[in-house]
């Protein structure tokens, strides 16, 4: 189950893609749900921390450039949020399993 | 539990600290004429970055002091207050302030968004 | 130092500077006037006499908003000008009238010098009150 929006523009700001595979490369089988949620947790936690730098930096007076910072919190933001949607929608499609009639 | 961490806490004290520059700004340009006035400010960055290396407790309790600049060339009246330098040090501390702001409620945000709160 | 202290802070300096445009506009007003005494505000930082640094001092005025005081506005003492116009009601006998001694270089400087820290005390209050507004939406 392969997302429909490849969500590494969050960190590599490479083009959005619909589909989740890059034009002409070959497709690979699907990883697991789990391995997604994983590599999403990872990347949440790499924007959060560099979210918390950044405004430390703001706080300090040491950011030179004010922008970059409140950019970086939005993107940790938009991470944090895109989880929670992935752990909603993760939990609803384990409850139609399990309520599926055999 | 800790809701808060040191960068949260760091965040709210450098609010603090932008609205007392402001103030001491302000006082410096009411004295813009007064005789033999000093002008002041606030360094509040050096002491939270001081104290960021101290932990959370350390920055809840940062402190900071107005301090009078002599570094600016004195007037015939013996005032050193730049109306302009404090009119742009006051535009400054005004967007830190507002870039601040931004920052913590995106935090709140945040937070709310982990705790599964919208 | 909160917002409100800021506010009366800058609006101790608007005083100020209101005083000192209306004393020099009165002098400028007065150029002519013989028996006219040209006048000079004197400021002062608010708080700075001997009863307000100790009350900082021992904390009792902690939260005092500080900004700027008129000390006094006095009569400038100097010599008048002579000027020769034995026509003039109030010459003397040897035809010389006492004018004030109003400089109107220096009083249009003052006036201006007055009205750019009256401006900008009005964009120390603004920022101030903006400051406080975007905090406020931090509750929203």
């Amino acid at each position: 189950m392969s997302p429909v929006i490849d969500p590494s523009f969050l960190t590599t700001g490479a083009e959005w893609r619909i589909g989740g595979a890059e034009p002409g490369a070959a497709t690979e089988p699907a990883s697991g749900f789990g391995n997604v949620l994983g590599e999403q947790l990872t990347k949440l936690t790499e924007l959060q921390d560099g979210a918390a730098e950044a405004s430390r930096a703001l706080a300090t007076g040491e950011a030179t450039d004010p922008t970059a910072v409140v950019m970086a919190v939005e993107r940790a933001q938009l991470a944090m949020q895109l989880a929670g949607q992935l752990r909603t929608k993760g939990v609803e499609a384990l409850n139609d399993i399990f309520h599926t009639q055999v | 539990m800790d809701l808060f961490d040191t960068t949260q806490i760091a965040l709210e004290r450098a609010l603090q600290g932008t609205s007392a520059r402001q103030a001491t700004l302000a006082e410096n340009l009411a004295n813009a004429n007064t005789p033999g006035y000093v002008r002041r400010d606030v360094d509040f960055q050096s002491s939270l970055r001081a104290a960021m290396g101290e932990g959370k407790d350390a920055v809840e309790r940062a402190t900071w002091t107005t301090v009078a600049d002599g570094s600016a060339p004195l007037r015939a009246d013996g005032s050193n207050v730049d109306v302009e330098r404090e009119g742009a040090s006051l535009a400054r501390a005004g967007l830190e302030h507002e870039a601040l702001v931004s920052v913590i409620g995106a935090r709140h945000h945040i937070l709310r968004a982990a705790m599964g709160i919208a | 130092m909160g917002i409100f202290d800021a506010l009366d802070i800058s609006a101790s300096g608007l005083i100020a500077e209101r005083t000192r445009m209306d004393v020099t506009s009165q002098n400028l007003a007065n150029a002519q006037s013989t028996g006219y005494r040209r006048q000079d505000v004197v400021l002062r930082e608010a708080g700075g006499t001997f009863a307000g640094v100790l009350g900082r001092a021992i904390g009792a005025g902690a939260g005092q908003a500080r900004g700027v005081e008129v000390a006094a506005v006095v009569t400038d003492e100097g010599a008048q000008r002579r000027v020769y116009d034995p026509g003039h009601p109030d010459a003397d006998a040897q035809g010389y009238v006492e004018l004030p001694n109003v400089n109107a270089v220096t009083e249009m400087t003052d006036l201006i010098s007055a009205s750019r820290a009256y401006e900008a005390n009005i964009t120390a209050m603004q920022t101030a009150k903006q400051m406080f507004s975007k905090t406020l939406e931090l509750l929203r």
